[in-house]
C-alpha cells in the first residue's frame, strides 16, 4: 500500500524521533514498509473473518465487501484524477460496462464451466474481460475527448456517463432489460462460489471458529484479492515512467510537452486503465449483487466514487483507501448500528443523510483541506530506490570551473584555429572538437552555401563583425570568421553525418505570427549553426516568446517556416519537436513542482526511453534497466547544473536561481541538439548569472547548439556569438556582440530616437575606461 | 404538419427556458470561468419557490380575504399572481445564488482548478438532498393560468413562456450592454484583474452575476413547473445540462450566443422525440454536446483561442 499509509501507521509506533530522522534522510526503508503491508493485509482479511464469526456483525461482511469493489473502482478514478489531473464525473459508466460485460460474458461461461464442476470459477475470465473491454471502450472515447482541457473534459465525461445510463434504461440491444435490471451472475450459479475446492456448503473450522463460506465472505475476499493486485499494480505505474508523465501533464501540461511527453497518450493511458479497474469492479459488482439495474450507475454514484479519491486523498493510494472505508463504510456501519440500537426509521435516515453530509464534506474539503484526508507524500513517494546522496562525478574531465571554457579560448572559430579547442572542450559528442577543427580549415565556400540557404543574412553578417570582434580578428580577417559558425557545424552534430556539415541546424524563414490584429512576429529570417551560441534580444513585447512558441511546436506560425536538420517543423506537435532535438526553458518557469528535482530532470528523459504500464506493472527487466539509466542520466544532468544536493527536494521549494537552473538540467536531460532558453539570467544575483555563464558555454562544450533570449546585456555579450535583435515583431538587426552594441536601430529601439547620436558622444571616453561593462571580453581582447 | 407544428411550439418553449438557463451558466463562465454545477439546483429551488409563493397567495388561512382574490379566477389577479410567483422564485435564488458563490466558490478563487468544480458538484448534491429531506421528494405544481387551446399545439401557457422568455432575454442583452454594472460586467469577464485596478469592484460584479443567472433559471423553474405540471428534488439536473449544452453550442461566454443556442436545443429535443426516439432524446443533447466540445470548442459560431504560455 502507499507510502502515506505506512507513514501513519508508523507515526502510531513507539518511536517517533527515529522514524523522524529516517525521513529527513529520504532514505525509504523497505522492509519496514513490507511489514505495514502485511499488517494491513492481514487485518483486512482477518477482520471480516472475525465479523463473519460474530452473529451480531456478520451483517458487517457485506458492507466490508462493497468497500473493497468502491476502493478498486475508486482506485481506477484515482489514476484519472489524482494522477494525471482530469476531473471526471462519469466514472461509473465504466462500472456499468463492466457490470454489463460481465453479465454478458459470464452467465453463458458459468453454464459451461458448471458441466465440468467448475461452477462459478466463470469470474475468473469475465474478470479481465470486463476490464478489457472498459479499457477498450475508454480509450476509444479518449481519442477525441481526452484533446479537451479542464471543465469540458469534465462535462464530456458526464455526458458520456449520461448517455451510457440512459441506452442501458431503454433495453440497448435488448441485453439490459431496461430499468427492470436483472438478476445478478451470482444468482445465476448453480453455487456462488468459484474454486472447485470450495462449494457452497463447505464448511472451514479455523480454531474455535466454525465458518460457512457463504457468499458475502466469498466475495468479499476476492474483492480484496482484486483490490490488492490494483494497489499493487497502480502503485508500481504510479512511481515509474508513467506515473511520472502523469504527474507532469497534472502540474503543468505545456512545460510537459516541451520536454517530450506525449500528453495525448499520458491520458490515454491514465483513461484507460481508470477504465480497466472500474470495468473490473463492476464485473464484481455485478457477480456479487443479487440484482442489477440502471438505478446503480446514477450520476450520483459517479460523485461518490469522486468524493472517494477527493475526500480520501487525489493522488494518493492509501487516502483513496481511507476514503472508500469512511464514505461507503462509515455510513454503513452507522446504519447498522442504528438498526440494531435504535429505530428501523432512524436506520433509514442515516442512509438519507448521506448524501447531505457528504457535500457538505466535500464542499468545506475544497475550502480547507483540498489535499483530503491522506494526501500523497512527495518525498517517499516515487522513487523506490533509494536516491544516491552521494555527489556524482563531475561531467566531463575536470576540476571545479576550469573545466568550463571560457569565451575567447574555445570560440569555435578561433578556438579551433588556436588549436586549444580541442583541450577546453572535453565532452564533445565523440571527438567534435577534432572535427570542428577540420572543417575549420576550409570554411569560406561553405559558409557560401549558408549564406545561399539562409537567404543572405549571413553574408552581410560576416564582415563587420570580424573588424569588430576582436577574438576572431585575431584569426585572420573577414574570411576566417564566416568559418564561425559552419566550422561548428561541422564540429559536434556533424560528427555522425558530415554530408549536413554545411547546413544550419535551424533555419527560419518569414516566420510570422498574428494575434487577432496584432503581429506578433513579423517575418522573421533565422539561422542558428550547430555549435553556435545565438542570442535573440529585443524591447518586451518585440516577439521573442513568441518565437520560441513557434520553434517549439506550441504555436503554428501564421506564416513562413522552420526548418530543423533541414526537416520542416509545420504542424509537429512540442513533443514530437522535443523528441527531434529542441528542448527548452520558460521565462516564468514551468517545473513540476508537485515533483522533486530528481523527478523533475528524470520527465525529460521520458521522450528518449519508452517502457509502458506493462513494463511498470511487471517490473520487466528491461524497465528496470530504463528507470535506472534514467535515474544515472538525470543525476549526472543535476550535477553538471551543480543541483546534486537538491536532488530530493520539491522543485517548487527551491530558490528561485536554482529553479532556473533545475530547469536548464530538464531541459537538458531530452539530450537537445539545441536548447531554447529563455531569459535564463532572469532575477539572477551577479554570482548566479557567472554561474550560468559556466553552464552555457559547458553545455555548448558537449556539443549542445544554444539559443538565448536575455534582457542581461552582460550575460548576452559575454555568451553569444551571434545576436539577433526583433524589435515589434521586426528583426532590426543581426550581428556579433560588438556591432549589435553600436548599431543605430538597436539604440533606438531600446533608448529611442536621437539616443544614438548621445551614446557616440560618450563613446570614445567611456570605452577607455572600460573593458568591463557590456563591451565585455571583446574590447579587452582587441587592446 | 399535424406532428410538425405543435412540436415547433413544443420545441420553443423548451427552447425558452433553455435559453433562460444557459445565460446563468453563460455569465458564470464569462466572469469566473466556472462551470457553476449548482446551477440546475437554482431551476429547482425557482419551483419550490414558486410553488411556495403560489401556496401562500392562495391560501386564505395565511393572508386573509386577499386569497380570495387571488383565488377569483379574474384576468387581473392571474396575472398579478403570476407575476408575484415569479418575482419570488427568481429573488429568493438569486439570493441562493449569492450565498453559493460566497460560502463555496469565493474561498476558492485563486484555487487550482479541479476545486470549485468539485465544490460546485458539492453545492449540487447538499441543495438536492436539502429540498429532498427537508421539504418534500416531489410536488404538483398548478397550471396557474387558465387552460386555452390556441391551436396547433398553442396554448396560453405555452405562449406567456415563449413570450415572457422572450422579454426576459432582451431585458437582460440590453442589461448587459447598456448599462453601467452591464460594461463592468463584461470589462470583469476580459480581465478580473485589469476591471479591479479601473476601479471596478470584482466582487460586486460576480455577487450581480451569480444574482441574476440564478434568478433567471428560477423563472425557467416556475414555468418548467408550470410546463410540466409537478416539481421534483433533481428537476434540475436535465434542464441543466440541456442549458449548459446549448451556452456551450453558442460559444460559452457569448450571452446571445446561448440565446441562439436554448432555441435551437428545445427545437432539437422536441424534434427528436417526435420522430427519432423518445427514450433518447436526452442522449442527442449529450451527443451534440460531446461533437460540439470536441471539435468546435469556441462554439458554432466562435473560434478557438491559444492559450497564453
Amino acid at each position: 500500500m502507499g507510502n502515506a499509509l505506512n507513514d501513519r501507521l508508523a507515526a502510531w509506533l513507539p518511536a517517533p524521533k527515529r522514524l523522524f530522522a529516517a525521513r529527513g534522510a529520504d532514505v525509504p526503508r523497505p522492509g519496514r514498509r513490507r511489514a505495514f503491508l502485511g499488517l494491513a493485509v492481514a487485518a483486512a482479511v482477518l477482520i471480516p473473518v472475525l465479523f463473519e464469526a460474530l452473529p451480531d456483525f456478520t451483517v458487517l461482511v457485506r458492507v466490508c465487501a462493497l468497500v473493497a469493489i468502491y476502493a478498486v473502482m475508486a482506485l481506477g478514478l484515482n489514476i484519472v484524477v489524482g494522477y494525471a489531473g482530469m476531473l471526471d464525473f462519469g466514472r461509473i459508466a465504466f462500472f456499468a460496462i463492466g457490470a454489463y460485460t460481465a453479465m454478458l460474458v459470464g452467465v453463458p461461461l458459468a453454464r459451461l464451466l458448471s458441466q465440468h464442476g467448475l461452477g462459478g470459477a466463470s469470474y475468473l475470465a469475465a474478470l479481465p474481460v470486463s476490464g478489457v473491454v472498459a479499457a477498450a471502450v475508454a480509450l476509444l472515447l479518449g481519442l477525441p475527448m481526452l484533446r479537451l482541457r479542464g471543465d469540458y473534459l469534465t462535462i464530456v465525461t458526464l455526458g458520456f456517463a449520461e448517455i451510457v445510463r440512459i441506452s442501458i434504461t431503454n433495453d440497448i440491444g435488448g441485453l439490459t432489460n431496461g430499468t427492470n435490471g436483472l438478476p445478478g451472475v451470482g444468482q445465476v450459479l448453480p453455487s456462488p462460489l468459484g474454486l472447485p475446492w470450495l462449494s457452497y456448503h463447505a464448511y472451514a473450522a479455523v480454531g474455535p471458529f466454525v465458518f460457512q463460506f457463504d457468499s458475502n465472505l466469498y466475495w468479499y475476499l476476492v474483492a480484496l484479492a482484486v483490490l490488492v493486485l490494483a494497489v499493487v499494480a497502480i502503485r508500481r505505474q504510479d512511481v515509474s515512467r508513467l506515473g511520472r508523465t502523469w504527474a507532469a501533464i497534472r502540474d503543468d501540461d505545456i512545460a510537459a510537452a516541451a520536454m517530450g511527453v506525449s500528453v495525448n497518450k499520458a491520458k490515454q493511458y491514465a483513461f484507460a486503465l481508470g477504465g480497466f479497474w472500474g470495468g473490473v469492479a463492476g464485473c464484481l459488482f455485478a457477480y456479487y449483487q443479487a440484482f442489477i439495474s440502471p438505478e446503480s450507475f446514477t450520476f450520483m454514484e459517479s460523485i461518490f466514487v469522486l468524493a472517494i479519491v477527493v475526500i480520501g486523498g487525489m493522488g494518493s493510494i492509501s487516502g483513496v483507501l481511507v476514503g472508500a472505508l469512511v464514505i461507503q463504510g462509515l455510513p454503513e456501519i452507522v446504519r447498522w448500528w442504528a438498526t440494531a440500537n435504535l429505530s428501523g426509521q432512524a436506520a433509514s435516515q442515516v442512509s438519507n443523510y448521506r448524501n447531505l453530509v457528504l457535500a457538505v464534506v466535500m464542499v468545506s474539503m475544497m475550502a480547507f483541506r483540498s489535499q483530503g484526508i491522506l494526501p500523497p507524500k512527495p518525498f517517499f513517494r516515487r522513487l523506490g530506490a533509494a536516491v544516491a546522496d552521494r555527489p556524482s562525478p563531475p561531467p566531463g574531465a575536470a576540476s571545479g570551473k576550469g573545466r568550463f571554457s571560457r569565451r575567447g579560448v574555445s570560440r569555435p572559430g578561433s578556438g579551433a584555429g588556436a588549436g586549444d579547442g580541442a583541450e577546453a572542450r572535453p565532452a564533445v559528442r565523440g571527438g567534435g572538437a577534432a572535427a570542428g577543427a577540420a572543417v575549420a580549415g576550409g570554411p569560406t565556400s561553405e559558409m557560401d552555401v549558408l549564406a545561399a540557404v539562409a537567404g543572405g543574412p549571413a553574408a552581410v553578417m560576416g564582415g563587420p563583425e570580424a573588424v569588430i570582434d576582436g577574438t576572431t580578428a585575431e584569426t585572420g580577417g573577414p574570411e576566417a570568421e564566416t568559418g564561425g559558425p559552419t566550422a561548428v557545424a561541422g564540429g559536434p552534430a556533424g560528427v555522425g553525418k558530415p554530408a549536413a556539415a554545411a547546413a544550419p541546424l535551424l533555419a527560419a524563414r518569414g516566420v510570422t505570427m498574428v494575434f487577432g490584429g496584432l503581429r506578433a512576429v513579423d517575418g522573421i529570417d533565422l539561422h542558428i549553426g550547430a555549435g553556435e551560441i545565438v542570442a535573440l534580444i529585443g524591447p518586451n513585447g518585440a516577439g521573442k516568446t513568441t518565437f520560441f512558441n513557434m520553434m517549439t511546436g506550441l504555436y503554428t506560425p501564421t506564416a513562413g517556416s522552420i526548418e530543423f536538420e533541414g526537416r520542416s517543423l509545420a504542424g509537429l506537435k512540442p513533443h514530437v519537436i522535443a523528441g527531434l532535438g529542441i528542448s527548452r526553458t520558460f521565462q516564468n518557469i514551468r517545473l513540476f513542482k508537485s515533483l522533486t528535482a530528481l523527478e523533475n530532470v528524470m520527465v525529460g528523459r521520458a521522450v528518449r526511453t519508452k517502457a509502458g504500464a506493462f513494463g511498470a506493472t511487471f517490473r520487466t527487466p528491461g524497465f528496470t534497466r530504463e528507470e535506472a539509466a534514467s535515474q544515472a542520466e538525470a543525476e549526472k544532468w543535476l550535477a553538471f547544473c551543480e543541483l546534486s544536493g537538491r536532488a530530493n527536494e520539491l522543485a517548487g521549494s527551491l530558490p528561485y536561481g536554482e529553479q532556473r537552473r533545475l530547469e536548464i538540467a530538464r531541459a537538458l536531460a531530452t539530450d537537445p541538439k539545441l536548447i531554447c532558453l529563455d531569459e535564463p539570467a532572469a532575477g539572477m544575483n551577479p554570482q548566479e548569472s557567472v554561474k550560468l555563464n559556466d553552464v552555457i558555454f559547458g553545455m555548448r562544450d558537449r556539443g549542445i547548439t544554444v539559443l538565448l533570449i536575455e534582457h542581461d546585456m552582460k550575460v548576452v555579450m559575454n555568451l553569444a556569438e551571434r545576436i539577433y535583435v526583433l524589435d515589434f515583431g521586426k528583426l532590426i538587426a543581426q550581428g556579433g556582440p560588438a556591432q549589435i552594441q553600436s548599431d543605430p536601430a538597436v539604440i533606438e529601439a531600446y533608448l529611442g530616437k536621437g539616443a544614438e547620436a548621445f551614446i557616440r558622444a560618450a563613446r570614445r571616453p567611456r570605452q577607455a575606461v572600460g573593458a568591463g561593462g557590456s563591451a565585455g571580453p571583446a574590447a579587452g581582447e582587441e587592446g | 404538419m399535424d406532428t410538425f407544428l405543435p412540436q415547433l411550439v413544443n420545441g420553443l418553449t423548451l427552447g425558452g427556458m433553455y435559453a433562460l438557463i444557459a445565460l446563468g451558466y453563460t455569465m458564470v463562465y464569462g466572469v469566473l470561468l466556472l462551470i457553476n454545477f449548482a446551477h440546475s439546483e437554482m431551476i429547482m429551488s425557482g419551483g419550490y419557490v414558486g410553488l411556495g409563493a403560489f401556496l401562500l397567495l392562495t391560501n386564505e388561512g395565511a393572508i386573509g380575504p386577499a386569497a380570495r382574490w387571488f383565488t377569483s379566477g379574474s384576468a387581473l389577479s392571474i396575472v398579478v399572481l403570476l407575476l408575484v410567483v415569479v418575482l419570488a422564485a427568481g429573488l429568493v435564488t438569486g439570493l441562493v445564488g449569492v450565498l453559493t458563490e460566497r460560502v463555496a466558490y469565493r474561498p476558492l478563487r485563486h484555487a487550482p482548478r479541479l476545486a470549485p468544480l468539485i465544490s460546485a458538484v458539492g453545492v449540487s448534491i447538499f441543495l438536492q438532498n436539502a429540498a429532498l429531506l427537508w421539504i418534500f421528494p416531489s410536488h404538483s405544481f398548478p397550471e396557474i393560468l387558465p387552460h386555452k387551446d390556441l391551436g396547433y399545439g398553442l396554448t396560453l401557457q405555452r405562449v406567456v413562456i415563449i413570450g415572457s422568455s422572450v422579454v426576459l432575454l432582451v431585458v437582460l442583452d440590453l442589461f448587459v450592454n447598456k448599462t453601467k454594472v452591464g460594461r463592468a460586467m463584461r470589462a470583469t469577464s476580459q480581465d478580473k484583474d485589469a476591471a479591479g485596478l479601473m476601479g471596478v469592484s470584482v466582487n460586486r460584479v460576480i455577487a450581480v452575476t451569480f444574482f441574476i443567472g440564478p434568478a433567471l433559471g428560477a423563472v425557467a423553474g416556475v414555468f418548467s413547473g408550470m410546463y410540466y405540471g409537478s416539481i421534483t428534488y433533481n428537476m434540475g439536473f436535465f434542464p441543466g445540462i440541456k442549458a449548459f449544452t446549448a451556452a456551450v453550442l453558442g460559444g460559452i461566454g457569448d450571452i446571445r450566443g446561448a440565446m441562439v443556442g436554448g432555441f435551437f436545443l428545445g427545437l432539437v429535443e422536441s424534434m427528436v422525440a417526435a420522430y427519432v426516439s423518445a427514450g433518447y432524446k436526452d442522449v442527442v443533447t449529450f451527443l451534440i454536446l460531446i461533437v460540439v466540445l470536441v471539435f468546435r470548442p469556441g462554439g458554432i459560431f466562435g473560434d478557438a483561442q491559444i492559450e497564453k504560455v
